[in-house]
């Protein structure tokens, strides 16, 4: 028997056809929303257009009508769920749009009663009037709501994974950009600069107040006046500080970040989905039907439905053009097919205008705010929303076909380079308090040595090893590229006698020379230490092998009792060093009593120069 | 120059300022036993000589720190004095994800260490958490 196709490879189209029988998860959450979009329309017209002088009432009965809905949809879904009820066909859709569309109507036309908005006369011709408002409700957008409530976690989900690889692919770039190679060499001649700066000014204070004709006690006051109170401190101090700065990761702000990026990449997303499978005209129509049908039955008669329902065939004619120029494409496709969707939103505004100009008798007037602004607007958004919830779009999305945005690269790039100037201030603040901090702060010793001992020779060499650290500050810091094997093993072999480590590096590797390598080294270092500092880990493996080219793949498993998080609940610099080095392609996942760190890495790339 | 008996280690991964600091303190009277450049050497040295203080630089360069090793030797030796050397005051006031040193154990930072007296008061201090 052929393998079932998992959702998540082909995504089926939302609305699916009624011959296939398709099956939909009952999730109420957008309909919970569209409650509230629903009670907001109703009361929009009914403030501004039927009852302007009863505003405090429509009110209240707008939010005693939301909160029965409110009730009943939670009633329906306990009911659903308590009968173990999690999906449905369109018939049982439709029952569940009836069941909750005519209690909601009840109540509503109860409620007008109740508040003098209808005598009891003119009950039963508002009840068939909005019975079928009510129709619509039940066959159109209560079950629309369900059906998008019930994927709603596959669309977010692709639009996550779209934005990871998007991420991935931007930050790709970028670390291989001309720009960001001069960046790099910018900070670094930026921090090496200072440093001479800093080293250069205690060296000059330390020659020029040196004394010979004054005591070896007066002379090492002076020295440690100037030792003790150097900018050099400050200076990796500060670095250290900038190397420690961290973001918080709560759930809301990741989500928030997602949103971000999905917003500054809407347009790309839009503008390649509406060419690549524009959505179909009549679409455009029923979108336009749905939403003018409550105003179709409350304020027209038969005969002014009948003189507007041409203009649905234009909207058609209209749709039919959008979708022909988005296939045809061209330069200014999208600019066109905007200027007509808004064109349609604009349509029932435009009728107003000429019907109120040559058959003002049969004309319904509509406050313009509504009509003229409101409404082309939210048409012109829902159909943009419709547009990018294309089965065409998460599958363009799946598979990498939607290039990054200007803006997207940009807030990518910061973040890369943000990253990149936070790792370099930590590289030189531990570079400076290994191997010119202490050093000074041993010549010290080596001074106060010479003077308790009156010994002038130690004296004078000790202010000669002052000279040696300080003329050349940055010379130990120089990076020779090595090779991995030995990259790895400088990491590692340290820990010996603290933990067990056992390493496994594919063969083809082990001799690969370049400038990723030490950022391998970082990395693994980066992870062991958190294993063992926070997680108490004892054992620790590590697996490195090859992938498809120029990527390698790490795979670090510990025994850690306070194992991290999957998800870290702050950004700081160790989860800055793994984005930046594996570009975000990183995961922590636990088993059983197993941690296990996995990282993708494109090692075998050359660096731009 | 003070007169004591107590062995003391020395952890410090920069040759010159291993070299500068075990004379000083040599010629302040205290014994050093070991020093070395590694943190294997240096467990390897505490468990077979039980030294009464360990003098650790807190960064030891690639690989674990001075508070890594501290933690591994109060394990090993519970009665162990330690001296930890910093150019920053307590390490974990910068970066709270450092872990704490053991009990007992001292910091001191670098720019004090210029005053041996400091250095070999620390030490005598940090030795008497064993008593």
């Amino acid at each position: 028997m052929a393998p079932r196709k998992s959702s998540c490879q082909v995504m089926r189209t939302i609305f699916p056809s009624i011959r296939d029988k398709p099956v939909f998860a009952l999730d109420f959450s957008i309909t919970y929303v569209g409650i509230i979009f629903l009670g907001l329309s109703i009361a929009g017209t009914e403030l501004f257009k039927l009852y302007p002088e009863n505003k405090l009432e429509i009110l209240l009965i707008r939010v005693i009508h939301t909160i029965f809905m409110f009730a009943l949809v939670y009633l329906t879904q306990s009911i659903l769920r308590a009968r173990k009820v999690s999906s449905t066909g369109y018939f049982g859709l439709a029952v569940i749009g009836l069941w909750l569309a005519i209690p909601s109507l009840l109540v509503r036309v109860l409620l007008m009663e109740e508040f003098n908005f209808i005598a009891d006369s003119q009950v039963a011709p508002y009840l068939t009037e909005q019975f079928l408002i009510s129709l619509g409700l039940a066959f159109f957008w209560i079950p629309v709501s369900i059906i998008l409530g019930g994927q709603r976690n596959q669309i977010i989900e692709a639009f996550k994974e779209y934005e990871k690889r998007l991420v991935i692919s931007a930050r790709k770039n970028i670390r291989n950009s001309q720009d960001f190679y001069e960046l790099k060499q910018d900070v670094d001649q930026t921090f090496r600069n200072e440093l001479i700066m800093h080293a250069s000014q205690l060296l000059n204070s330390l020659t020029f107040s040196d004394d010979k004709k004054l005591s070896l006690k007066e002379r090492n006051e002076t020295m440690q006046r100037y030792l003790k109170g150097n900018t050099l401190r400050d200076f990796s101090q500060r670095l250290n500080q900038k190397s420690e700065g961290v973001e918080s990761n709560s759930k809301f702000e990741q989500d928030m970040r997602s949103l971000n990026l999905i917003r500054k990449q809407f347009n790309i997303l839009y503008n390649f989905t509406a060419r690549k499978a524009p959505v179909p005209a009549w679409v455009y129509t029923l979108l336009t039907f749905a939403l003018l049908l409550p105003n179709y039955i409350n304020f027209f008669s038969l005969r002014q439905v009948l003189i507007t329902l041409p203009a649905l065939l234009v909207i058609q004619l209209i749709a039919i053009q959008i979708n022909k120029t988005l296939r045809h494409g061209g330069k200014y496709a999208i600019l066109q097919t905007n200027f007509l969707t808004l064109l349609i939103g604009l349509l029932p505004f435009i009728e107003m205008i000429l019907f109120s100009t040559f058959v003002p008798d049969l004309t319904e007037k509509f406050p313009i705010a509504i009509i003229g602004v409101f409404y082309p607007l939210t048409f012109y958004v829902y159909m943009r929303f419709i547009q990018i919830i294309q089965p065409a779009a998460i599958n363009a999305i799946k598979g990498d076909e939607i290039y990054a945005s200007t803006s997207l690269k940009e807030t990518i790039s910061n973040i890369v380079k943000g990253e990149f100037k936070q790792s370099m201030s930590h590289q030189w603040a531990t570079f400076i308090h290994g191997k010119i901090l202490t050093r000074l702060a041993a010549t010290s010793l080596k001074l106060e040595q010479a003077v308790t001992n009156n010994d002038n020779k130690s004296f004078e060499v000790g202010l000669a090893d002052i000279a040696l650290v300080l003329s050349e500050p940055t010379r130990e810091f120089e990076q020779k590229a090595v090779d991995l094997k030995t990259e790895i093993s400088s990491r590692l072999d340290p820990w010996e006698g603290l933990i067990s480590i056992k390493i496994k590096i594919d063969h083809a590797l082990a001799d690969i020379s370049n400038e990723r390598v030490k950022d391998l080294g970082e990395v693994i270092e980066e992870i062991i230490s958190n294993s063992v500092r926070h997680g108490g880990s004892q054992n620790i493996s590590i697996n490195i092998t090859s992938t498809i080219h120029p990527d390698i793949h790490v795979q670090i498993e510990d025994d850690a009792v306070n194992p991290l998080p999957s998800v870290p609940s702050r950004i700081g610099l160790g989860t800055k060093i793994l984005n930046l080095v594996s570009d975000g392609r990183w995961s922590i996942s636990h088993v059983d009593a197993k941690t296990t760190v996995k990282l993708t890495m494109s090692l075998l790339e050359s660096e731009v120069k | 120059m003070v007169a004591t008996k107590l062995n003391v280690m020395l952890v410090e991964d920069d040759d010159f300022t291993r070299a500068t600091v075990k004379s000083a303190l040599q010629g302040q009277g205290l014994n050093i036993v070991y020093d070395t450049a590694l943190v294997k050497e240096g467990i390897e040295f505490a468990k077979k000589n039980r030294p009464d203080v360990a003098v650790l630089d807190y960064n030891l360069g690639k690989g674990p720190n001075g508070i890594d090793l501290a933690n591994q030797l109060r394990k090993m030796q519970p009665e162990i004095g330690i001296v930890l050397l910093t150019a920053f005051l307590n390490p974990a006031e910068l970066d709270t994800k450092i872990a704490q040193l053991p009990t007992g154990s001292r910091y001191l930072v670098k720019h004090s260490v210029s005053n041996i007296k400091v250095l070999v008061k620390e030490i005598l201090e940090s030795s008497k958490y064993s008593i």
